[in-house]
């Protein structure tokens, strides 16, 4: 299969439910009371619904990476977070091929990935390595 | 104010195993279709990440023994992972880990933070599968 630079990765798509946020929660043992009570993020000032776990934001966009490589090895993920996904919200994962190379008929590409809401894109932005093999 | 004796302080560590289930569960949870046998056998990527409840403190623990009130709203800020290996389903792994640094910044949009930064790792036997780098903000 042929990679170009600045190919586009098919945008891949998915609705938060609370229900998510509670089993993100009880997994990481995470008692942040942002991810369970409203009202908490309203008083804090950072949105009107709970805020989405950092690391269910970086698992969308690796299942971005699995949905348009089905074989594929993960070398590294970059994850900056510059804004918050909220319950509720309707997320989509774009993203690019931004550099390929070939070492010894081995395939590595770098991917360039942003999680975006309905109201806000690049909430995650992310780079990937992977190994194609 | 938050322990600054903390910097460099080695998290007690843990064993991590990730069931079947679980893999499913957080499969489930995030959209993510695994028809693909290799998949059946690794788990999700994004347990690289989870392996942070078993660093031998729950985050809240890891949130007193710093001194910060969890209560404020702590987020994360980045997180870098490093794949040498991919996490197999039931199987056991070490985790372990260490504070780097704490810095204190102005941020325009949230006002004072405190940003923390530490590092955990993923072992099978001495075989360090994965290293994950995490920067939390701390809002005063």
């Amino acid at each position: 299969m042929n990679y170009k630079l600045g190919q586009n990765l098919i945008e891949w798509s998915f609705k938060i439910k609370q229900e998510y946020l509670i089993v993100w929660s009880e997994v990481l043992d995470d008692p942040n009371p942002i991810h369970l009570n409203k009202n908490k993020v309203k008083d804090l000032g950072l949105g009107n619904n709970c805020i989405n776990q950092g690391p269910a934001n970086v698992a969308y966009i690796i299942n971005c990476i699995s949905n348009n490589f089905h074989k594929f090895e993960l070398i590294s993920i970059k994850n900056k977070f510059k804004g918050n996904v909220f319950s509720g919200d309707n997320v989509t994962v774009t993203g690019l091929i931004s550099s390929v190379n070939n070492c010894d008929e081995t395939i590595y590409l770098t991917l360039d990935l942003y999680l975006n809401t309905q109201n806000k894109k690049g909430v995650v932005e992310s780079t990937a390595v992977i190994k194609i093999p | 104010m938050l322990n600054l004796d903390a910097i460099n302080h080695e998290f007690p560590g843990g064993n991590f195993l990730i069931s079947k289930d679980i893999n499913e569960l957080i499969n489930n949870s995030t959209g993510m279709i695994d028809n693909d046998s290799d998949v059946q056998k690794y788990s999700h990527q994004i347990f690289s990440m989870i392996a942070l409840n078993s660093i031998g403190y729950s985050i809240e623990d890891l949130f007193k023994f710093l001194k910060y009130d969890i209560s404020k709203g702590p987020m994360l800020g980045e997180c870098n992972v490093n794949f040498f290996s991919m996490l197999e389903i039931d199987k056991n792994y070490k985790v372990s880990g260490k504070i780097m640094s704490i810095e204190f910044k102005k941020s325009k949009k949230i006002g004072e933070i405190d940003i923390v930064k530490f590092n955990v790792y993923i072992h099978e036997d001495d075989f360090k599968l994965l290293s994950i780098e995490y920067k939390l903000i701390l809002p005063r």
